[in-house]
């Protein structure tokens, strides 16, 4: 009675799909053929068979409970259907941000092109003009006063600055540095985030700031949301 | 006799129907709840299971598109067993050392009783054994083919039904099947002691 049978996987194929009736009726009698001589086969079929009856047999364990749905359980849709909805919200109102962006950012210099670059106040206004102004220098400039011009500059220009408000060109440069659109030259400094919006005109500069800083939001809330509800499936 | 019955709750529940759901929820929970019981070996991670499987079958009717409904719930269960197993890792459930655990456990769930009250105290034992033994090594199959094994050999599903359920083509199917089987043998062969319960059948089946 000892279960030392070894059949090659083929073999134990046959006789698996033999036992449920699943082989054809070639296949039938070339195995019952086999099965009259090899006593190993015949002894590994009896096993299958006794272990199939065993397995039939075993007790199938009952609910425990009822797993009846009530409408409060069938209700966590809705939360599924509210994250959907933020997603989808957060996902127009950033195309809406970017579209009115780009709308601005293209619109903005062609109806208020005539502003001259020369007239700019200070050269740390226009340091990152690379291509008409002198880079060494005024990139120098830019970066000593970026700092402190990134954050007071939104209040001192909001004041003062109003009449400069539509910069020239720059608010172009300034935005294709986020934007991937064809511009000549990037800001060159370093800490280009910060400091490109400065250099940018004191007016303009925080107006861009604050566009970028919607978008960027905005793109870091559809991230997390999207996240969270690849998450969620996953668990 | 079933089935048209069947047909109009499943149509019913369709339309958002829940208590015709839940109609369907009472018929099937109890192979539901066994499935997952025997894929994942516990109780709670199996209640769970079944609950997610009812939820999602609710939440997905739609994509029902007839045939066998209980294959179709079998399918979802066997997937939300799939994801419970992945969540947790491949750690065994069922270790072989923990029947102890086991037997006590099962004395203490009325369903887990013998049938036959009259066998002697060494059948029952002999038999409660062989049960331990069975589920151990059912413990032990890698998930796919104990879903295969599970399907076929204890719900008793045929093959195309067994392959509509795991989405999988007939002839995987029956390959698995019989390594599934093969592996169960060469497990049960550990068990030497309980091979004579094991084996009975042949011997009453020689005798006939």
């Amino acid at each position: 009675m000892k279960p030392t049978v070894d059949l090659s996987p083929r073999d134990w194929e046959a006789l698996s799909a033999y036992l449920d009736g699943a082989l054809s009726p070639r296949q039938r009698a070339r195995l019952e053929a086999r099965l009259a001589q090899e006593a190993a086969l015949a002894q590994a079929l009896a096993e299958l068979q006794a272990l199939r009856a065993a397995l039939r047999a075993l007790p199938a364990p009952r609910a425990p409970r009822n797993f009846t749905l009530s409408p409060q359980a069938v209700a966590p849709r809705r939360q599924g259907a509210w994250w959907n909805w933020a997603t989808a919200l957060t996902a127009l109102l950033l195309l809406a941000v970017l579209v009115a962006d780009w709308g601005l950012g293209l619109t903005r210099p062609l109806a208020q092109a005539p502003m001259p670059v020369e007239e700019a106040p200070s050269s740390l206004a226009f340091a990152p003009q690379g291509s008409e102004a002198g880079p060494a220098t005024e990139e120098k400039a830019a970066f000593a006063e970026a700092p402190a011009a990134a954050e007071p500059a939104r209040d001192a220009s909001g004041a003062s600055g109003k009449p400069l408000a539509q910069g020239g060109p720059e608010a172009v440069s300034g935005a294709a540095a986020l934007t991937p659109s064809p511009s000549p030259s990037p800001p060159p400094s370093p800490e280009g985030m910060p400091a490109a919006p400065a250099p940018s005109g004191p007016s303009s500069s925080p107006r861009v700031l604050g566009w970028r800083l919607v978008e960027g939001a905005l793109a870091l809330l559809l991230l997390g949301l999207g996240f969270v509800r690849w998450w969620r499936r996953r668990a | 006799m079933r089935l048209p019955k069947e047909s109009a709750l499943i149509a019913a529940a369709r339309q958002g129907d829940l208590e015709a759901f839940n109609r369907l929820v009472l018929a099937y929970q109890d192979e539901v709840y066994a499935l997952a019981y025997r894929m994942l070996g516990d109780p709670d991670a199996a209640a769970d299971a079944t609950q997610e499987t009812f939820l999602s079958a609710f939440r997905h009717l739609k994509r029902f598109r007839g045939g066998s409904f209980r294959g179709w719930l079998l399918r979802i269960a066997t997937n939300a067993c799939y994801d419970e197993l992945r969540r947790r890792g491949r750690r065994p459930q069922v270790p072989l050392e923990g029947t102890d655990d086991e037997e006590m456990a099962s004395d203490a769930r009325p369903w887990m009783a013998d049938r036959n009250p009259n066998a002697s105290p060494e059948a029952v034992l002999l038999r409660r054994e062989l049960r331990a033994a069975l589920e151990a090594c059912i413990g032990r199959l890698a998930p796919k083919m104990r879903a295969v094994l599970l399907l076929v050999d204890v719900h008793g599903l045929d093959y195309a039904e067994a392959a509509t359920s795991l989405g999988l083509p007939l002839g995987t199917v029956k390959s698995r099947l019989a390594r599934a089987r093969a592996a169960m043998r060469q497990c049960l062969g550990q068990f030497a002691e309980l091979l004579p319960t094991l084996y009975r059948p042949k011997s009453d089946e020689a005798h006939r």
